[in-house]
């Protein structure tokens, strides 16, 4: 089951194996595994289901079955094909979300691209936010850029950056006839930052240098200070330049 | 309204840096998350800074950017211990300590060669105490013992040292941040430190 290479071994799960944690080099699970304590490895990849009790370090991790890691996660690259839980912090340099990843702490990292969901309980902080799927961040959503397609419902109590983008998607012929039944808004109670772009957007309080309210918001307050355009559709209760 | 702290919207008015900008410096850390104060007002909830530590560090950040990267600015507000080392010569070439505190020092911890980033730490709260004239020569001893044996015990956390007299008795205490204290009235507060700061000013030296 463990093949030494260099220094490090290998941990390689076929089928259901009980394995204590430690410091590899490669961990691979095909099957259903479950590991007691933190582990370090160089890579990790899942196709089967892992659960980790402690925390996992490491430099690239790809998981396309299921892992719930009860400790901290600390990757440089993670991809997430099909299901993540951390319930700890989450940090990473990139983090890709084709499936499902949920995060209980807080998670920090560089770039993130959402294509699935991310549901966040604390902040979450990058350089760079892309989504083009659904999210639920529980506390402040920080980013220098932050792109936004919505598909279904997305969520965040703040969101702060330099530039803030928030579009629609192009309806198809079945999102056009589902369209009452989908909510692809984006709800947040206040979104600061230089550059706004919104669209579908309920807010309670909208503040920037620039702002553009596309169609379909709904904010109680928008402050701005050099320039300020809405759209008719949209509903602004209270609008001031500061 | 308090006066103690400033909203985010006031703050951003009274320096002129950008909603963006903060957010940047709040992602380095370069403003710790403690400062970010959420209450309740009539418009919502807004953030609050405590007023003096928030334009202190912005007035730094905004006159040290040009010189230094936000990395490396994060590295010197941050309160942990760097992994810098000095030599005895190069403390004193660089005005960390004169040399009488040094032979204070050395009398106390022994004498050494090469300082970790504590050691400097301690060297550099004895100078601060004794040039500011507050503390005796022999009460240093006093000062570097409490420093020594319990400051890494807060791993990095802020924490106050408090220097205090009663009846020309001296006596140290190292609390953690922002603890209430109250003593009878025959105790002098000669000095409070925080030791936040004193790391800030001394890596400030070291680069």
């Amino acid at each position: 089951m463990q093949n030494e290479n260099k220094n490090k071994l290998d941990l390689i799960f076929h089928g259901a194996v009980n394995a204590t944690g430690g410091v590899y080099n490669k961990v691979d699970v095909q099957g259903y595994g479950k590991i007691n304590g933190d582990v370090e490895c160089e890579s990790l990849h899942c196709a089967g289901h892992v659960s980790i009790t402690g925390d996992l370090i490491g430099s690239s991790a790809r998981v396309e079955g299921n892992a719930s890691i009860r400790g901290k996660v600390k990757m440089d690259k993670l991809s997430v094909y099909g299901q993540l839980d951390v319930a700890d912090d989450l940090n990473f340099t990139s983090l890709k979300v084709g499936g499902n990843v949920k995060v209980q702490g807080n998670m920090a990292g560089e770039d993130v691209k959402i294509h699935g969901s991310l549901k966040a309980a604390g902040d979450c902080e990058a350089e760079v936010f892309r989504a083009n799927g659904a999210f639920s961040i529980g506390g402040l959503l920080n980013a220098g850029r932050i792109e936004v397609i919505l598909h279904g419902s997305c969520e965040a109590k703040e969101m702060g950056g330099e530039h803030i983008e928030v579009r629609r998607t192009g309806y198809s012929t079945l999102g056009k006839l589902l369209k009452h039944f989908l909510n692809n808004t984006l709800s947040v109670e206040t979104i600061e930052g230089d550059e706004i772009y919104l669209e579908n957007t309920k807010a309670k309080v909208v503040r920037g240098n620039k702002i553009e309210i596309g169609p379909d918001c709904e904010i109680d307050l928008v402050e701005y200070s050099t320039e300020c355009k809405q759209d008719p559709s949209s509903q602004i209760k209270t609008l001031t330049q500061r | 309204m308090e006066t103690n702290v400033i909203s985010k919207k006031d703050l951003l008015e009274l320096t002129g840096i950008s909603y963006g900008q903060l957010y940047r410096w709040k992602r380095k850390n370069l403003i710790p998350e403690e400062w970010f104060i959420r209450r309740a007002t009539f418009t919502g909830q807004e953030t609050f800074f405590p007023r003096e530590q928030i334009l202190a560090r912005i007035d730094k950040i905004l006159n040290m950017k040009d010189d230094l990267s936000l990395d490396e600015l994060a590295d010197m507000f941050s309160p942990s211990m760097s992994g810098i080392s000095l030599t005895a010569d190069e403390l004193l070439a660089r005005n960390i300590v004169s040399s009488t505190s040094l032979e204070v020092f050395n009398v106390f911890l022994g004498s050494l060669r090469t300082f970790t980033f504590q050691q400097a730490l301690y060297a550099y709260v004895l100078e601060k105490l004794l040039a500011a004239g507050d503390l005796s020569v022999d009460e240093g001893g006093g000062l570097l013992q409490v420093l020594a044996s319990h400051y890494p015990k807060f791993e990095g956390k802020p924490c106050e040292l408090i220097f205090m007299r009663k009846m020309g008795i001296s006596t140290f205490v190292l609390v953690s941040g922002s603890t209430e204290m109250y003593f009878d009235s025959g105790v002098k507060v000669v000095k409070r430190l925080d030791l936040a700061n004193c790391i800030e000013e001394l890596k400030g030296k070291y680069l």
